[in-house]
């Protein structure tokens, strides 16, 4: 390879996780660290999604129900849930998922734009594309400010 | 150091220097003739000129230098200070503080300081020509304090302003100055470590304050084999001497006390000595170190970011929740030895949050100190005659508290200034003393501090207050009537109200008082008008000692705990159905002949339960909104603590009836409870 051809090549690490069954990456800039699942406090009259807040080691952070975010079925929770800790312009909040598998890099040119005509009841402003791993394995990378923009999106 | 450092030195203590110039300035126009106090705003004006001259801000640097012409005129008898001249020393401080304000903002100095320049030309000018014939005999006598050697004596040496104020200041303490010569063996191969050993010997028994050649020249070995000391110390000649002679190396010990005429009589002692102990040189931004004046004692102090005060907080916080956990481990499994090592622990824990909690707390002082200004120059422009009075100023507060406490005490002594305190022909015409006072005091009352600011001047009508409120329709006729006198007065802190006849740019804008309370009550404090007609007003402010905790009552609903603040709550009883009664659709309870709406907590907070809204006997809160009274029935009461108050986050920002969370002896998070926009 040339020394072209690897400025090019735009190595991206993200971390992959899932939600019931289906797969989903976050890049690695966002994450702080990862936790496992502890109790929420939950906080009256705040928007459905928050789970509630939690204490990490003396500061206060809110946690987000993905699945209730994306309007996903819920089906119950163990073992295996964590909670992934993230900082994105200095705003800390948690969002919980029911595994996390791993850190995989991918070259840029494998993240594919949103197929147009999907059944997911994600609004397509959440994503930021789908990522080729391989042939087989494919990932919904999420646009994570736009589903931490609570303000704009919410009514 | 980088340039940024030497900036941020040069930023903090020539600010430093300002506000003393300032505390000066204000003590010299009440005491013209007190030559002291022109020697701390010279030492002032020389300092700043030092230390911007290296910076390169040559402003500053000019217009200090013009400053101390004139000073130095004073301190030699050639001019006197008259209000004339206080004014311009007082325009100088604002324009030295704007070049300051622009060097943090940008760097540059932009503010034209040529006018203020010339006019202090034109005094030390003025004051040649005028009194000439003076002169020469004032110049004998500078003559005789420059030339301060005893007659016979052989040793002689030239002091700066800043040494002359040392050696007074010694003369009080009752230390003698010594001229000592130190002259070494011929052989001598390590001159700058016996010097070193001359210096140390010397230093324990006295203060140096100068030497011949410089210390860095001295340190340098760049001298031949004997130096002279200034020496300030209450030995006698002998034990001096032979502390010197005992040095290995030193072959001659010459020591000669120094006779310093000319000493100015001074009031309080002690005071000065204090003072002189406060100067700092400019050593750090200074290129050359020839001062040993070094030696003089400063309290070391560093500057730390209140940010990193609240994640030391957070730590120490979760130590301690840490520490329970290990103590439930501890009685878990029965260990003894760690149960007891814990109770060390915990000792350790609760004095580390003192001491934390102590480290962001701020005396009351970094705000008054900017009031004797603000007073004087608006009597000045109002024509009246005041005299302020502070009391109090090292009480403590928290950081946050001192922040935001500035503004609206500035509107209160306005206020005092502007409506309260008569002008001298009035005050004259109903018998009171020309003079009006303002009493500006802090003190602590348990766990709050007390700010008074009380004035003698003409007090507030109550019946002028209703009058205003209800032509701006404020208040009704016979809401009016039921009023009583504390009521009418407390009308003044209604949004929209205003006293003064004409709006004047010092006060009288309408929004005030209701600023001063609304910033109050942010900062969980109250306020109280007390006052006179014709006798004076007295306004008390109660603000707690800090923000990040306070006392508050745990509840619980099913298993949810909250904190209810204390300062909410009026007080907790049982309730039985029967004495609950329903008044157009709402649960009411008539408490002591006041009928008190009853809402279930649990209902508002959307708790999940399956219980009644109203049961057979009820546990409820009653708590204070506004000057209204709500019951809120709960669970369980678990008990009233202090707990430490955590913001939520900018995501929860406006989220009505929670105004934070505090975290559990178990680790766990419980909300505290916002009472005014529960409901």
């Amino acid at each position: 390879m040339t020394e072209n051809n690897l400025e090019k090549a735009k190595i991206i690490q993200i971390v992959g996780f899932k939600l019931n069954n289906e797969e989903y990456a976050l890049e690695i800039e966002n994450v702080q660290e990862i936790i496992k699942k502890v109790k929420t406090t939950r906080v009256p009259r705040s928007r459905k999604y928050v789970s509630g807040v939690i204490n990490l080691r003396g500061i206060i952070v809110p946690i987000i129900d993905l699945k209730y975010r994306f309007s996903m079925s819920e089906q119950g929770y163990d073992d295996n849930q964590r909670i992934i800790i993230l900082k994105i312009n200095g705003i800390s909040a948690g969002i919980i998922v029911d595994s996390v598998s791993e850190v995989i890099e991918i070259e840029e040119k494998q993240i594919l734009p949103n197929p147009k005509q999907t059944n997911s009841d994600i609004n397509s402003d959440y994503l930021k594309g789908v990522c080729k791993v391989d042939e087989e394995r494919l990932m919904t990378l999420l646009n994570i400010e736009k589903v931490l923009e609570i303000k704009k999106h919410d009514n | 150091m980088s340039m940024a450092q030497y900036m941020s030195v040069f930023i903090d203590e020539s600010k430093e220097h300002l506000q003393l110039m300032n505390d000066s300035l204000l003590k010299l126009e009440q005491e013209p003739e007190d030559i002291k106090i022109i020697d701390e705003v010279f030492r002032s004006a020389h300092t700043l000129k030092g230390m911007s001259a290296t910076m390169g801000f040559t402003r500053i640097a000019e217009l200090t230098h013009h400053m101390e012409n004139v000073l130095d005129n004073i301190r030699t008898g050639k001019a006197t200070v008259d209000t004339g001249l206080v004014d311009i020393l007082f325009e100088c401080l604002d324009t030295l503080n704007a070049l300051v304000d622009e060097v943090i903002e940008g760097g540059q100095e932009s503010t034209e300081v040529t006018e203020l320049m010339e006019k202090l030309e034109g005094m030390t000018k003025g004051v040649s020509k005028e009194k000439t014939s003076k002169i020469p005999v004032k110049t004998q006598e500078v003559k005789k304090e420059e030339a301060l050697v005893s007659g016979d004596s052989k040793l002689s040496m030239n002091f700066n302003e800043y040494e002359k104020e040392l050696i007074v200041a010694g003369h009080y303490k009752e230390m003698k100055t010594y001229l000592i010569e130190v002259k070494l063996d011929e052989g001598c191969l390590l001159k700058a470590a016996r010097t070193y050993m001359v210096f140390r010997n010397l230093e324990e028994i006295g203060e140096i304050i100068k030497s011949n050649p410089s210390v860095q020249e001295l340190e340098e070995e760049k001298f031949d084999n004997s130096f002279v000391v200034a020496f300030l110390s209450n030995r006698p000649v002998a034990e001096i001497q032979k502390e010197v002679q005992d040095i290995s190396e030193v072959r001659n010990v010459t020591v000669e006390e120094y006779i310093v005429t000319d000493i100015p009589e001074i009031k309080t002692e002690e005071k000065v000595v204090e003072k002189k102990a406060e100067v700092k040189t400019p050593a750090k931004t200074a290129s050359k170190n020839d001062k040993p004046t070094e030696a003089v004692k400063k309290t070391a102090t560093v500057r730390v970011d209140t940010e990193k005060l609240d994640a030391l907080m957070n730590l120490v916080a979760e130590l301690v929740i840490n520490k329970t956990r290990l103590a439930q481990i501890g009685s878990e499994y029965n260990l003894q030895e760690l149960s007891e090592t814990l109770s060390h622990v915990d000792r350790v824990t609760s004095d580390l949050q003192s001491v934390v909690t102590k480290a962001r707390m701020v005396p009351i002082e970094t705000v008054f100190s900017r009031f004797p200004r603000v007073v004087r120059d608006l009597a000045k422009d109002l024509g009246k005659d005041i005299e302020l009075i502070v009391q109090g100023k090292e009480t403590e507060l928290d950081r946050t508290v001192i922040d935001e406490i500035g503004d609206p005490l500035i509107h209160l002594i306005r206020n005092s200034v502007d409506h309260g305190i008569e002008k001298p022909e009035i005050r004259k015409e109903t018998g009171k003393s020309t003079t009006g006072t303002i009493l500006l005091k802090a003190e602590h009352e348990g766990n709050s501090v007390v700010i008074t600011i009380k004035d003698d001047g003409k007090g507030l009508n109550e019946e002028l207050i209703v009058k205003k409120a209800i032509e701006k329709g404020l208040i009704s006729d016979d809401e009016a009537e039921k009023m009583s006198k504390e009521e009418k007065v407390k009308l003044i802190f209604a949004s929209g109200f205003s006293t003064a006849e004409k709006v004047t740019d010092v006060s009288g804008r309408g929004v005030g008082m209701d600023v001063v309370r609304t910033k109050i009550e942010a900062l969980n404090g109250s306020i109280e008008v007390l006052t006179d007609a014709g006798l004076g007003t007295e306004i008390k402010i109660k603000l707690p000692l800090t923000l990040a905790i306070i006392e508050a009552l745990m509840v619980k609903l099913e298993d949810e705990i909250f904190a209810i603040p204390l300062a909410n709550i009026v007080e907790t009883i049982d309730i039985g159905k029967a004495d609950i009664k329903v008044v157009q659709s709402e649960n009411v309870v008539l408490l002591r002949g006041e009928i008190v709406p009853i809402l279930n907590l649990s209902k508002l907070l959307d708790v999940d339960t399956n219980k009644p809204e109203i049961e057979d006997t009820n546990t409820v809160v009653i708590v204070k909104v506004g000057s209204k009274k709500i019951g809120l029935v709960v669970d369980v009461l678990i008990g009233q603590q202090e707990i430490v108050i955590k913001s939520l986050g900018k995501l929860f920002t406006g989220t009505k009836g929670i105004t934070g969370a505090t975290v559990l002896g178990n680790g766990e998070v419980a909300l505290i409870l916002d009472v005014l926009t529960l409901v």
